[in-house]
């Protein structure tokens, strides 16, 4: 008797002819679309991400292949930097995006790294799509936590639209839950500038809280459980699988429709967002004294900008930043260079169907490369730098 | 186990495949100890005090309260079930505002800091004792089989996060054995892929819009503050009804019928209305047992009854949190509810002389002004201090940066105005669909023909919108 529900409602017509069976077979029809489309969704995602192919690249370990995706994986490819003077290199898209690439191309730290390693300086490149300064922050926080990851320069690549975002990106998150040394870190540092720059110290213990908030209501053993089952769902289940392409891909569609239904553009004029932008600045800032008390040489620069692009940046409220951030390096002693008109016009690529305004061909990495060397040669080679001293 | 896992997922499926392969004299214990394993997949050490709750309550409206049923025996059982809540929940929130007051008066007393991990559904677990406790004095029957009663209270659909059930609406459930037809496996599944849709597609995704505005220490602008509000009035009901659809549906499984939860909320006409679809088993607990025992008290002086009202929907408030917050959110809706009544009071349902497109124009202007002012004691809610709170509420009626954001990103602001419009236009269908469904040949062979491919599609969505498992907001009360 005991089991006759269950076969009554399997020998039940309603459940034979009703929705259960079709939702079943429309399933079974996506998962096979999935199949089909993996390629081209994959493409979408690393288009979304502009990043280029990571299985192509994972040969190298001169830079994070994953882009902020999964750090953990990456982080043992940093050269030892009690071996040799390490720089890294870190900042948004530009800095691994190459457009158009052709098969000898790399990217700013591999070119760096190819110019400075004879001088026994290595540069490893630490960027990812859109990384904010927060994520900057907690890059530098992180690579302080061992003798072995510690810079001897920082040179950070800095993007005005960027100070409109906030938050550390889920790759971040996990890696700073499987470091309880850098949690206590990023605890510390936020407690220690809360009055001098709230706004940031603020968002940081935010993150914190993000970050327990998840670990209270989910025990390792539940989230061990979990992670498994998912991986155990996804090899037998495209959709699963491709979960977060299928993401991308529905994002991208998403993108596109509420341009056209808005008649945006990617160059549409964007205006600051207060809150956002002055959170930055003091993330910003807090990176020049978390650098100095450490003895690493922290190096900003403006990124290169498409002459022939318009971009989305409000004329008054982009001088004001550039002033702001000379006046800072000024004021901060710290080295810095504006390499806003750096690349020529025929170096820069296309983007959705228009002049890409901030990532560039193979040809500008070279040549990026080429003026920071140029620029702060001296100071990433040297072998002592009284300036910086803790 | 966050209901939607992976893991409750595979949890309920094998469940429910044990529990109806059983023996039925094996049924129950399966799902008294299938509650506890999730329960305890938490934190083991509070299924313990579950269970001390449990055995507690069945001893004492078994044996106890028959015997002796006078007041101060119900008090002292209502006190038990009541210590371990305000020992985990509200002992923090007691201590400091004692310190609060000893400073006041000169002290410099500095309260200890405390740390307790409140346990998961203990709000709702001690309500549904106390409710136990009292419904068996006032004549409910009290349950006979430990067994029973141990379903009864740990039962785990509704365990975490309600709906809050009530004795008489399981007694009958609990002592029968349970069948399984077609129609509730269907209905059962329809209501969890439903909850999860609601949960893990439209909540999760509008919790980080929501916490960037609630969470940011800089100056929101009326636009980030009347985002974030919308933003969070659609986050906590798709969150908290999705929960309930879960619970509902899980239940259902096993043949267990729930009590509903929410119907529409949004769409109620007055606060009064409002409470009759939000939180609807909570709702009714508090005026059974708290607002009517009140007015009961002080029957000779109806004037109090208004202030009963404030009162009982303050202690509601406190039940969510032990936070001002919480607080000043109840005593908001409790005003309103007053006034509700005061206004009710000289209204006949409709005004003689007006035709019904008018009264529809009036209900319709009704429940703009409901929503507004349901979305408006949000703030409360959802704020870290009374301070954001009155900051919130300024920059909206200051409008503040004009239609600037400050906080949010442009596209946070396109996705609550899409999920607003989205929620409205499928109230505004719900009713016509189902009418047409119901009573059409046409519409039901629509219906038939759309439902496979409206399901399929509400699966890819919850995957693929998947935030891994983000636990539900009510997990805190």
């Amino acid at each position: 008797m005991s089991s006759n529900a269950l076969i009554r409602i399997l020998r039940d017509r309603r459940f034979l002819r009703g929705a259960c069976p079709k939702v079943i077979l429309l399933l079974v029809v996506a998962n096979i679309a999935v199949l089909h489309w993996k390629s081209s969704m994959a493409e979408e995602r690393r288009a979304n991400l502009t990043v280029g192919d990571v299985k192509a690249l994972n040969q190298s370990n001169r830079y994070d292949y994953t882009f902020g995706e999964d750090l953990l994986a990456t982080w043992s490819g940093i050269p030892d930097a009690t071996k040799n003077h390490l720089v890294v290199l870190s900042g948004m898209s530009q800095m691994f995006t190459i457009n158009e690439p052709q098969p000898e191309d790399q990217r700013i730290s591999e070119e760096l790294d190819d110019r400075l390693s004879p001088r026994g300086v290595r540069v490893y490149g630490l960027a990812a799509p859109n990384l904010c300064n927060e994520e900057a922050l907690f890059l530098l926080l992180a690579l302080l936590e061992q003798p072995q990851t510690t810079p001897r320069s920082f040179i950070y690549g800095v993007c005005f639209d960027k100070f409109r975002n906030i938050d550390l990106r889920p790759g971040y998150m996990t890696f700073l839950q499987a470091k309880p040394h850098l949690v206590a870190a990023w605890k510390q540092t936020a407690e220690e500038y809360r009055v001098k720059y709230p706004l940031a110290a603020d968002k940081m213990l935010q993150t914190l809280r993000d970050l327990h908030s998840e670990e209270e209501h989910d025990r390792p053993a539940n989230s061990v459980c979990e992670k498994a089952l998912r991986d155990f769902v996804s090899t037998g289940i495209p959709i699963v699988a491709e979960r977060k392409e299928l993401n991308a891909f529905i994002q991208g569609r998403l993108y596109v429709f509420r341009n056209s239904l808005l008649g945006l553009k990617n160059t549409s004029k964007r205006p600051i967002i207060r809150t956002r932008y002055d959170m930055n600045r003091q993330f910003l800032e807090l990176i020049i004294d978390v650098s100095k008390r450490a003895g690493v040489q922290f190096i900003a620069y403006i990124i290169p900008l498409n002459p022939l692009a318009d971009n989305p940046y409000i004329p008054r409220e982009y001088e004001e930043f550039k002033t702001w951030i000379e006046g800072l390096a000024i004021a901060r002693s710290v080295p810095f260079a504006n390499l806003e008109n750096l690349v020529p016009t025929e170096e820069w690529g296309m983007f959705m169907g228009g002049p890409d305004f901030k990532h560039f061909k193979g040809a500008a990495h070279r040549r990026v490369a080429s003026k920071l060397e140029q620029e702060f040669g001296s100071l990433l080679t040297s072998s002592a730098n009284s300036e910086v001293a803790p | 186990m966050i209901f939607t896992s992976y893991t409750y997922v595979a949890f309920l499926t094998a469940v429910f495949l044990l529990y109806w392969s059983v023996p039925v004299s094996w049924r129950k214990p399966l799902l008294i100890g299938a509650s506890y394993i999730f329960y305890c997949s938490w934190r083991w050490e509070f299924g313990f005090l579950l269970l001390g709750v449990s055995l507690y309550n069945w001893f004492y409206g078994r044996w106890v309260l028959p015997r002796w049923p006078s007041l101060p025996t119900l008090l002292f059982g209502v006190g038990v079930n009541l210590t371990p809540l305000v020992y985990y929940k509200y002992s923090g929130f007691l201590i400091q505002n004692a310190a609060a007051v000893a400073h006041w008066f000169g002290s410099g007393w500095t309260p200890p800091a405390m740390s307790i991990l409140l346990p998961l559904g203990i709000s709702f677990f001690s309500f549904q004792g106390i409710a136990y406790l009292v419904d068996v004095v006032t004549g409910e029957e009290p349950l006979v089989r430990l067994s029973d009663f141990l379903l009864f209270k740990s039962f785990w659909p509704q365990l975490i996060a309600g709906p809050i059930i009530r004795i008489h609406e399981m007694r009958q459930q609990l002592e029968t054995p349970r069948q399984l037809d077609y129609e509730d496996l269907s209905f059962g599944c329809q209501r969890i892929l439903f909850g999860f849709f609601k949960k893990v597609v439209l909540a999760d995704n509008l919790a980080p819009i929501v916490d960037m505005v609630f969470l940011s220490k800089g100056t929101a602008n009326a636009l980030d503050a009347s985002v974030g509000i919308l933003g969070f009035g659609m986050q906590i009901y798709f969150d908290f009804s999705a929960y309930s659809d879960i619970a509902i549906g899980s239940a259902r499984l096993f043949g267990y019928r729930f009590p509903e939860n929410f119907n529409w909320p949004y769409a109620a006409a007055s606060p009064q209305e409002f409470w009759n679809r939000w939180h609807m088993t909570l709702s009714s607990w508090i005026r059974d047992y708290v607002f009517t025992p009140l007015t009961f008290l002080s029957r000779n002086r109806p004037a109090l009854g208004l202030l009963w009202l404030v009162v009982a929907m303050a202690l509601c408030g406190l039940w969510h949190g032990a936070q001002w917050t919480f607080v000043v959110w109840g005593i908001w809706h409790g005003i309103l509810l007053a006034g509700n009544q005061m206004i009710r009071q000289g209204m006949s349902p409709r005004p003689a002389g007006r035709s019904g497109g008018q009264f529809r124009w009036q209900l319709l202007l009704a429940a703009i002004f409901t929503f507004i002012v349901a979305n408006l004691g949000w703030v409360f809610f959802r704020a870290e201090s009374l301070q954001q709170s009155w900051n919130l509420l300024v920059s909206i009626f200051t409008l503040h940066g004009g239609i600037r954001p400050a906080i949010v990103r442009e596209n946070g602001v396109l996705l609550v105005g899409a999920v607003f419009i989205a929620m409205m236009a499928a109230y505004s269908m719900h009713k016509t669909w189902t009418r047409w469904t119901q009573q059409s040949a046409l519409g039901l062979r629509a219906w038939e023909f759309l439902r496979p491919i409206v399901y399929a599609l509400a699966i890819l969505c919850v995957i693929v919108f998947d935030r891994e498992a983000k636990t539900f907001v009510y997990f805190q009360f």
